[in-house]
């Protein structure tokens, strides 16, 4: 079975989930600090990190947005963030700091056959931003009267990093857990810890709505990937290391892709990372001009 | 054209909307949403 060089190539990525793992859930450092705690606990960041997670200390931008949904109001600053750092980085944050994208790479290293998505499944998390982040929480009332946040309600990095851990350590909680609670470990051993282990991150790919909107400022953001044709020695590294399943040749300003870098780290030197509002023009290959 | 100008329009715009933001007090409301919203 060929080796898999998701987190090899790459080591200083590798490095910077790390830090970003504890940074995000810093709860027990940061906990002394608590005007510090107060501060953070404001600023929602751009990766899925349930803010109910005992561990955390921002907010999760995707559990906001559906909160003032709810509440019948838009979140002006949230979406503001988003902006921000759509517009300087795009989803390079998914790539480089998102702890639940890193759990997927991490199970996707586990020995075993591996798939490949089939190619109109990533087009459904634009359906699931739509319906379970945007119309539901507005529209859809519960038994009472009351609009939900949905996403929230099914979101497996929730299950994973609260749902868990918050009965675990408070066990006057418990008396809480009914049947959704089961249908979301449910949700979170089958729609993602098993498909990663076969699948490039799954969850990302086919319903991050995080991802999805972040997704959106590739094409414009000031980070992006210039693809030389002449340089490429069509050895297929590139599409092999890339941990969205992407063909970076073709697919190099892609929503989808998580600007993680592997694809420049090949020894062609095809790809390079560039930071500038100017139209990156490619490199088109000498004497051919169909090449898109 | 749209590559050049889209990242500054959207950084403008995101500006603008934190401090409506602001204006709108959301950051209290968003730092009080820590309730436990994973088990039901």
């Amino acid at each position: 079975m060929k080796k898999i060089t998701l987190f090899t190539r790459n080591k200083i990525r590798l490095f910077v989930l790390f830090l970003a793992l504890f940074v995000i859930n810093g709860h027990f450092y940061v906990k002394h600090y608590e005007k510090v705690m107060e501060v953070l606990k404001h600023i929602p960041i751009p990766v899925l990190n349930c803010y109910s997670s005992p561990t955390t200390v921002w907010a999760c931008p995707i559990g906001i947005i559906q909160h003032f949904f709810v509440l019948g109001s838009f979140s002006f600053a949230t979406f503001g963030i988003l902006l921000i750092i759509g517009a300087l980085i795009g989803r390079w944050a998914c790539g480089w700091l998102c702890p639940f994208g890193f759990l997927q790479e991490a199970l996707y290293h586990i020995p075993v056959k591996k798939f490949t998505l089939p190619k109109w499944m990533p087009h459904l998390r634009y359906l699931v931003l739509l319906l379970m982040v945007i119309l539901f929480p507005l529209f859809l009332k519960n038994d009472i009267g009351l609009t939900e946040t949905w996403f929230c309600n099914y979101c497996p990095a929730g299950c994973l990093e609260a749902g868990i851990p918050v009965p675990i350590m408070d066990a006057s909680l418990r008396y809480l857990i009914g049947t959704m609670y089961w249908i979301k470990i449910a949700l979170l051993i089958f729609v993602v810890i098993i498909p990663s282990m076969f699948i490039k991150r799954p969850f990302c790919r086919t319903i991050c709505p995080l991802g999805t909107i972040m997704g959106t400022f590739n094409s414009f953001s000031l980070l992006k990937l210039k693809f030389n044709h002449n340089k490429c020695v069509h050895c297929g590294l590139c599409a092999t290391d890339c941990p969205m399943g992407l063909d970076p040749t073709t697919q190099y300003g892609s929503s989808e892709c998580i600007l993680c870098m592997n694809c420049t780290k090949e020894f062609c030197g095809a790809i390079k990372p560039h930071f500038t509002n100017n139209y990156i023009k490619e490199d088109k290959p000498t004497g051919d001009t169909d090449e898109s | 054209m749209f590559s050049f100008w889209a990242p500054l329009v959207a950084f403008i715009l995101g500006i603008q909307f934190i401090f409506l933001g602001i204006g709108l007090d959301e950051f209290p409301e968003i730092a009080s949403k820590a309730i436990n919203l994973c088990l039901g």
